[in-house]
């Protein structure tokens, strides 16, 4: 089955993938962590996106996560049901560090599906017509701009520094790294008056901006009702799991 | 300094977001009361440009290497803005690497926001009694610049350590806690030599930069 | 050619601060159908004049008049265009196309009337292959062109070129003169340290000096003025030295 994510509308696809992230948030009962990372993994699936991808997005963040979950393991209290050497792992311990595991590898798995399947102005688009006022989301797109301007900028002044000898070693040169950030500083702010001056030149803030309005479709609203009634099915189970006295 | 998803209860993340939502609020209403606030958008996105490229910088501190935050120095140049560059940061930084936290996001605002808002205020008054003196004035700096890297990390921690939804034993929360703080101690430093360097360069080569906003 | 000056400037003047003036006393008109070569040293106030005349910054005294009407600092004309020197003070939209489309949507037109206006002027620029393409990933050239679409695309009627050749290679130079010298526009104010430049589009040619305008007249007749030239800062351009006598040296390789 090809819901085809790509295509989604970028407004109800943030709105599904908030709707979800919070909902395994929410999730405590170890019956249902496999059903949440399940989903997730699912919907990582449909999004045809590579697995090499996702795992090299778990990766990075894997190490805080798990030292987390080591330190629960160890330094909970409850009952023990291993020792080694010093140290004791503890069967409450267990559950939480594998609650957070889980929940953390569920919703980066979501994270990763909604960004990498939806373009960057795409997004800021949707976040404009769900009420992010234009004035932020106008900062955004010229941040988004010229964050790769900078970034060239920086790379020109760091070659012209290594063929002038400067290697980088750390606070002996901080002379030299103090420059590089002042001048990076300096120069964006320079740039931005001459950037205004081009900005009212072709008339911004002439008009008001128009909210934009993104047209719905079948598929569309057929994902949204799929992602809030599984997560008001998790939620009720999670929420009766919960009286029913664990 | 970013708490992933999944730790903190939803009520948490939930409230994060709705005081990110109300500093963010309150920045742009400072924007929109400038004598020109189209002005200040190219300065917002620039400054946030800059200072999200400056953190690519990496300092080779042995064994490891050290990235800057400069929270403090934000704070300093982007006065009302520096809230807002901060969420617009992290919301770059889960767009292109995914990294930081989905429900997390307006926590981590908070956490690297606040203190650029103290830092700002602080600044302010400080300027007055400190600008003309320059080692005063690096002094001033690195205090900023230290401390609100301090701050971070406090919040940082008590957030965790208090939410985490498992019950920790005590002497084991207090060693961590003590930790923590201490392997943060180096790069407070750095971060406060940093920002005493770089407001001393800018004095010398645009002032202007460092007017009170 | 009409009678009545699209641009009159009369008697302006600006400095950042009261004993500094970079405009002195200026005042000039253009008219239409004039395409003007604005030259003279660096930091003599060229970039500045172009400032005060769209409209971004206020001269301290004197008046400007733009197509009969009271040029207004900090209100929108789209009459107004220019093209900034540094194509990347200019270029601030993520793509080529909501680039163009910028000028245009500001002035309140229809969404069909925005695209149709975008797409000509990709066409006649011949960038339509790069209308989605972020501006980091243009080379010098696609960038001057992308620039030149979004002033076009608001059909200005008046023209500002600030340096338009800088950055360019002799392929896209070429295609810069082709299009100007094919070029609709009505009048057009073009600075240039490309003297040759200047002689192949321009048919009047301004030089200022420290703010003031210093000669007046046809192209060839000032920058063939090598005392003239010289005594401001500049050079007489090559293709105007008679070449009879061969004085380009050769260095023969030995055998």
């Amino acid at each position: 089955m090809d819901i085809g994510l790509n295509n989604l509308n970028p407004k109800l696809k943030i709105i599904g993938a908030m709707v979800l992230a919070f909902t395994f948030s929410f999730i405590k009962s170890i019956e249902l962590l496999p059903v949440i990372f399940f989903i997730s993994l699912v919907i990582y699936y449909l999004s045809k996106l590579p697995l090499s991808l996702l795992l090299k997005r778990w990766i990075i963040p894997a190490p805080f996560v798990i030292l987390m979950g080591l330190f629960m393991m160890f330094f909970s209290e409850g009952q023990t049901v291993l020792t080694i050497g010093y140290l004791s792992i503890k069967k409450e311990g267990i559950y939480w560090a594998l609650t957070i595991i889980t929940k953390f590898l569920s919703i980066l798995t979501i994270m990763v599906t909604l960004f990498q399947t939806t373009h960057f102005i795409d997004i800021v688009r949707a976040l404009n017509s769900l009420g992010v006022p234009a004035i932020l989301t106008d900062i955004i797109i010229f941040t988004y701009r010229y964050i790769f301007e900078i970034g060239k900028q920086l790379n020109k002044m760091q070659i012209s520094m290594r063929l002038r000898g400067f290697r980088n070693r750390g606070l002996k040169n901080i002379i030299s790294l103090v420059s590089l950030v002042g001048t990076i500083l300096v120069r964006s702010y320079e740039q931005s008056e001459k950037v205004y001056n081009a900005m009212i030149l072709r008339g911004y803030g002439h008009k008001e901006s128009v909210k934009q309005d993104l047209k719905l479709c079948k598929s569309d609203i057929l994902g949204v009702f799929i992602v809030v009634a599984i997560s008001i099915g998790l939620i009720t189970v999670q929420i009766g799991l919960s009286w029913g006295g664990f | 300094m970013h708490i992933p998803d999944g730790i903190l209860p939803v009520a948490v993340c939930a409230s994060g977001y709705g005081l990110t939502g109300l500093a963010t609020w309150y920045s742009l209403k400072k924007i929109k009361e400038k004598e020109d606030p189209r002005k200040e958008i190219p300065k917002a996105s620039l400054g946030t440009a800059a200072f999200f490229v400056a953190s690519w910088i990496s300092i080779p501190i042995p064994p490891a290497s050290v990235h800057l935050v400069l929270t403090g120095l934000l704070g300093i140049l982007l006065g009302y803005y520096a809230f807002p560059a901060v969420l617009i940061s992290l919301f770059f930084q889960a767009v292109m690497f995914q990294h930081g936290g989905l429900t997390t996001l307006g926590v981590n605002a908070i956490i690297l926001g606040l203190p650029a808002i103290l830092a700002h205020y602080t600044y302010t008054i400080g300027k007055k009694f400190l600008y003309k003196n320059n080692l005063k004035y690096g002094i001033l700096g690195f205090i900023i610049g230290s401390l609100s890297i301090g701050i971070s990390v406090i919040l940082f921690y008590t957030i965790v350590i208090t939410f985490i939804p498992a019950n920790i034993d005590v002497n084991a929360e207090k060693i961590a806690s003590l930790a923590f703080v201490i392997s943060h101690i180096p790069l407070m430093i750095i971060e406060g030599i940093f920002t005493a360097f770089v407001l001393i360069y800018l004095k010398k080569v645009k002032p202007e930069m460092l007017e009170a906003k | 050619m009409t009678n009545k000056p699209v641009l009159k400037v009369s008697q302006i003047s600006f400095g950042y601060n009261r004993n500094e003036k970079i405009i002195n006393n200026l005042s000039l008109e253009i008219y239409s159908g004039e395409r003007v070569g604005i030259i003279g040293p660096n930091g003599t106030g060229k970039t500045t004049l172009f400032l005060l005349i769209s409209g971004v910054k206020k001269p301290s005294s004197g008046e400007i008049i733009l197509y009969d009407k009271k040029v207004k600092v900090g209100k929108f004309n789209p009459n107004i265009g220019m093209v900034f020197q540094n194509t990347d003070d200019q270029l601030f939209c993520p793509t080529v196309w909501e680039d163009v489309a910028f000028g245009p949507t500001n002035m309140g037109l229809s969404r069909e009337e925005v695209k149709k206006r975008v797409n000509n002027s990709l066409k006649i620029l011949g960038i339509e292959k790069l209308k989605d393409k972020a501006p980091h990933h243009l080379s010098g050239g696609e960038k001057r062109l992308a620039a030149i679409a979004g002033v076009l695309a608001m059909e200005s009627k008046l023209v500002i070129y600030d340096e338009p050749t800088s950055n360019l290679d002799i392929r896209y130079r070429r295609k810069l003169i082709n299009f100007i010298n094919s070029s609709k526009q009505d009048a057009m104010l073009i600075s240039s340290h490309d003297l040759e430049f200047i002689l192949e589009v321009c048919n009047r040619v301004i030089l200022l000096d420290e703010g003031r305008i210093v000669a007046d007249g046809k192209p060839k007749e000032i920058l063939g003025d090598e005392n003239l030239m010289e005594a401001h800062g500049l050079e007489k351009p090559h293709s105007l030295i008679p070449h009879v006598i061969d004085h380009h040296e050769y260095i023969k390789k030995a055998e």
